[in-house]
């Protein structure tokens, strides 16, 4: 069937832009690809739009495509090189402290431990005034950590850890746990608040920090 | 085994580590997702059909990207302005003609913004055909849908990214 010039309109060309300008990948017959050709030769408002389509197109491919920094392969390497260790899943009905049970013996999961700890053991609260500042900043700051951490822990393990158990045995626990014991009820706004003020922000595990 | 892990992290790793750069924008979180996928591709490789084995690295490698940037929701839920504080520029690439370089990084760097605003399934989309070159088919498979919803979504994507550049342009005129 011969191509029906008359179909040719602004909406017609509009449509058929990235199929243009996907060349033989974008499936347009000869035809159609002349007539996107001839209209936009006489239509300004078209030929910006193509010229624009193409613009956007030649900005996304000169994108570089990097290679894979070279202590990414090692990790890789050595991870498959030792025989998993084989790890339970932490069943649902766990404690909320089991936590520590996956955490090995690092910095950022002590601090955790002790500051949940502190909230649980403490014969009596500590007062708001004396964990404004650096203390608080330093429970954001292994709170992140902690975070990061147990990400690649598991990772390396093999253990299962969801987002939801994250966020139920981890990042929840210590919040509420703060919040309501210790802080009463007032831990997450100067956490926030210290947090941004630090610059200390960092998700390296602690042995792996400078 | 050395050698074998060797050719396939050749074969896939740029592809991955790529893709998950461009996605995350986040070199730590791309250097996780990528050693993920390496090591799950080496643990299943006698099970992966040779035919599919890229469809294969790309879902999986999509998967762990959606998984990464629910954990970087987590993180930012503590920080007041919405960051983690891990988020990386993107070095540019480094060979090139310099001429028109200030419009080009201009453009750069608006096309990277409006790449990251992309929801997904927009977003890998849009890296993997526009920035990585994969054909139709071979995105299709790594997104696991039909490839006429990929021509679909990529056509809106598209259509976004161009809005939102000449938007920007104009606003700067």
């Amino acid at each position: 069937m011969p191509f029906d010039a008359s179909r040719v309109t602004c909406a017609w060309v509009e449509e058929r832009i990235d199929a243009f300008l996907d060349g033989d990948d974008g499936g347009l017959a000869h035809a159609e690809r002349d007539a996107v050709e001839t209209h936009a030769a006489t239509c300004p408002a078209c030929a910006r739009e193509v010229a624009m389509a193409a613009r956007v197109l030649a900005g996304l491919r000169a994108f570089p495509n990097h290679p894979v920094p070279a202590s990414v392969l090692a990790a890789a390497e050595r991870a498959i090189a030792e025989p998993p260790r084989i790890v339970a899943a932490p069943a649902p009905a766990r404690s909320r402290f089991r936590i520590v049970d996956w955490l090995p013996a690092t910095l950022a999961a002590a601090a955790l431990v002790a500051l949940v700890a502190t909230a649980r053991w403490s014969p009596a609260p500590t007062p708001r005034a004396d964990l404004a500042g650096a203390g608080v900043a330093e429970a954001a700051r292994e709170t992140v950590l902690a975070l990061s951490y147990l990400n690649r822990y598991a990772r390396m393990t093999g253990e299962i850890v969801t987002d939801e158990i994250l966020e139920k045995h981890l990042v929840g626990t210590v919040e509420r746990t703060l919040d309501n014991e210790v802080f009463d009820g007032s831990i997450v706004p100067p956490l926030r608040r210290a947090v941004e003020k630090s610059g200390i922000v960092e998700t390296k595990p602690p042995h792996e920090r400078s | 085994m050395s050698h074998e892990f060797q050719r396939l992290a050749r074969e896939h790793g740029g592809k991955i580590y790529s893709y998950a750069l461009h996605t995350l924008r986040c070199r730590e979180d791309a250097e996780d997702v990528t050693q993920e996928v390496l090591i799950r591709l080496w643990k299943h490789r006698e099970t992966i059909d040779p035919e599919r084995v890229h469809g294969w690295v790309m879902t999986v490698a999509r998967n762990l990207v959606i998984d990464a940037s629910r954990r970087r929701r987590m993180r930012r839920s503590l920080f007041a302005d919405g960051t983690d504080g891990t988020e990386v520029d993107i070095p540019a690439q480094e060979t090139g003609p310099v001429a028109d370089s200030a419009e080009r990084d201009e453009l750069r760097s608006l096309l990277e913004a409006a790449v990251a605003e992309l929801e997904e399934p927009y977003r890998s989309i849009v890296v993997m055909r526009e920035i990585q070159d994969f054909s139709y088919n071979e995105i299709a498979e790594a997104m696991e849908m039909p490839l006429g919803t990929v021509k679909v979504y990529l056509h809106r994507a598209r259509r976004r990214l161009r809005d939102r550049v000449r938007r920007e342009f104009d606003h700067a005129v």
